[in-house]
């Protein structure tokens, strides 16, 4: 007798369970069996009649349309007097097995499992034809009873955007089939059909919002292992009435807070077109620039003239205690930097000045400018 | 866009050039996707004080689409990430210009070739439109120049969105489907810091007395600080006697040593009444300055 079994899909791309028929196909299940019991009694399945598959199911391991993926076809009850030589794996778009999904590729490379016993190879002839592939084993040995499964890979699931539901007709058969013919030979021995849906990729978004906020404060104690003898504002910096003999020094804060996922630069300047005048006096006269720079800062020596700044902070550190020259307008040091992952920071930047005997004496001044570039 | 050009001051203009030549050597960017994913988003000001005239914003990415021309690109200041938030307070798109590589392939001013469609100035945005578009290649920045920044100390936030065809008219908006975008960085406006330091005035002035010759004339008589003595005179000689004079300053502007005596009229200078003259010598710092 032709046993054809159908059951309802529950759940995407997974499992079919025999506890609850699904009419319609199991409708067209039944005609399938008139039709095949007209054309004539050759698919009755012969010495198997005795056992009967009692639950059988095929699953994808990733049902999205187009997907690369393994797909699992896993049964018990089937009969275990006959040795199953060939297994013919058919995919169709209807129960009845016609219909050939758009877009599926069934792949390549030797199935697996533990129902199938010995090295099976795999024919894939008409696999683009008809949808029908067969594994075969000329010398496998019946197998034992219990739940068994047949692993095979997928080169691209049926590529229909919306997804559909898929059909596999599982039929086993005691004789291998011969060459590449894309059909087993001899006898089936059983055939289930199960079946499974592909399933479009649920895609989850949000948005984060950038943040930034950037503001400069004036500095408390020392300021990379320079005390300070000025005060600061958050725009001012009042270095005092310079002298010959030491070094007057002052410092600010800067904290940046970001959530720039790339990093974050807060760079620093002047607004001094040249060099060794960013220190001036309304009268043109100038302090000229610290001899140390950003990448390799000195110390000042009181009672020779010289403006300059250090800076201690996130991804920053001059060597402490010595000064680098502030940079023109046409110029960028980097007095905080963030790595990727790291959008905030925090830092001082100290500024000092001494003069020399021959300093004209004035009020001297430097516009600084920072800006806080956060890497989104 | 053309009329804009004489509206913005050259200054501004050379400024966005030249930042844009800043960028074209620190920013790099090679990488080339085959699909659009948007990276890096980074928005800057060279100058980010509040309420300046024409600030240039620039704008560099990464990631971004390069196999659809784009024809019309949308530019947004806001108060917070995305548009949102309404504009930033005294900031003023109402007349803008473009420039930069992104969408022309040099770094050079764009304006032509992308006119604006301000109507939307007042909400902060801005697009620019070109029917012919341009695909963009590996160049990944622009730079807008504006009428005004912001008035505060804020984050300044600029959201840019690429589409593949022309605003219509004057409606202040792109058409089309979205090639890259809405993408949104921020700048942070913030007042310079004034750092200031005062060096005091020094000056001194001395007088001594002069040994050897001064100026070429041996000294015969002796002077000290205070007094030149010449001796006895007579018709057969001249008696000379010297006096140092030392002044020390820091005077920025210079100085000047002045001597004069204290008679009241010419050829009355050396007396006989006492038989002594009484020079005086006094030392400026001329416009000191503190």
């Amino acid at each position: 007798m032709l046993k054809v079994a159908v059951k309802e899909r529950l759940i995407a791309a997974d499992a079919i369970y025999m506890t609850t028929a699904h009419k319609k196909i199991g409708l067209k299940a039944r005609a399938l069996v008139s039709v095949l019991a007209v054309l004539g009694g050759t698919m009755a399945f012969g010495s198997a009649a005795s056992a009967a598959p009692t639950s059988w199911s095929v699953a994808t391991s990733d049902p999205a349309p187009g997907a690369a993926t393994t797909h699992t076809f896993t049964w018990n009850g089937f009969q275990t007097t006959t040795a199953a030589r060939c297994i013919a794996v058919k995919y169709s778009n209807n129960a009845d097995g016609t219909g050939y999904p758009t877009g599926l590729s069934v792949g390549t490379g030797a199935p697996g499992g533990t129902y199938l016993s010995g090295s099976y190879t795999r024919d894939i002839t008409n696999a683009g034809t008809t949808g029908q592939m067969v594994f075969n084993n000329a010398s496998a040995t019946p197998q034992t009873a219990g739940a068994k499964d047949i692993t095979w890979s997928v080169a691209t699931e049926p590529t229909t955007a919306a997804g559909q539901t898929v059909y596999v007709t599982v039929t086993a058969y005691d004789t291998a089939g011969t060459g590449s013919s894309g059909n087993c030979g001899g006898a089936a021995l059983e055939s289930v059909v199960a079946g499974y849906a592909t399933t479009p990729r649920t895609t989850v978004t949000a948005v984060v919002d950038g943040t930034l906020t950037f503001t400069v404060a004036p500095h408390s104690g020392t300021c990379n292992g320079i005390g300070q003898t000025g005060t600061s504002s958050p725009t001012t910096v009042d270095l005092g009435h310079l002298s010959t003999t030491a070094t007057n020094f002052a410092a600010q804060d800067l904290s940046v807070t970001s959530n720039a996922g790339n990093g974050f630069n807060v760079y620093m300047k002047s607004t001094a077109t040249t060099a060794n005048q960013v220190f001036a006096d309304s009268a043109g006269h100038y302090i000229a620039d610290a001899t140390g720079t950003f990448a390799s800062p000195a110390a000042i020596t009181p009672g020779t003239a010289a403006f300059g700044y250090t800076a201690l902070g996130t991804g920053v550190a001059l060597t402490p205690g010595t000064y680098a020259k502030v940079p023109t307008s046409s110029g960028n040091d980097s007095v905080l930097t963030g790595a990727a992952g790291v959008g905030s920071g925090t830092g001082c930047v100290g500024f000092g000045a001494t003069s020399s005997a021959t300093t004209p004496a004035g009020a001297y001044s430097a516009q600084i400018v920072y800006r806080a570039v956060p890497l989104y | 866009m053309n009329g804009l050009k004489s509206e913005m001051p050259m200054r501004g203009f050379m400024r966005l050039a030249f930042s844009l030549f800043v960028i074209v050597v620190l920013f790099d960017v090679k990488a080339v996707r085959a699909e659009a994913a948007v990276t890096l988003r980074v928005a800057e000001v060279l100058d980010p004080r509040p309420a300046i005239a024409w600030p240039v914003a620039q704008w560099s990415w990464a990631g971004y689409q390069q196999t659809t021309a784009v024809k019309c690109m949308r530019v947004q200041f806001s108060n917070q990430p995305h548009g949102d938030g309404g504009k930033p307070a005294g900031l003023s798109v109402a007349a803008i210009s473009l420039a930069g590589p992104y969408l022309g392939g040099a770094a050079v001013n764009v304006d032509s070739t992308w006119p604006s469609d301000r109507t939307l100035a007042a909400s902060g945005q801005v697009v620019f439109n070109n029917a012919t578009g341009y695909v963009p290649g590996g160049s990944a920045y622009f730079g807008v120049s504006y009428l005004a920044q912001a008035s505060a100390e804020q984050a300044v936030w600029m959201t840019v969105t690429t589409y593949d065809q022309v605003g219509t008219g004057s409606s202040g908006n792109c058409a089309g489907n979205v090639l890259d975008g809405p993408e949104t960085a921020a700048f942070h406006t913030l007042q310079t810091t004034q750092v200031a330091g005062v060096v005091d005035p020094t000056f001194s002035f001395e007088v001594d007395s002069h040994s050897g010759s001064c100026n070429g004339v041996g000294q015969n008589a002796t002077a000290g600080s205070t007094s030149v003595s010449l001796g006895s005179l007579d018709s057969s000689s001249v008696r000379r006697a010297a006096q140092s004079l030392t002044v020390s300053s820091n005077a920025g502007n210079g100085f000047n040593v002045y001597l004069s005596s204290t008679a009241a009229a010419p050829g009355q200078v050396f007396g006989d009444g006492r038989g002594t003259s009484s020079p005086t010598l006094r030392a400026l710092q001329p416009r000191q300055r503190r």
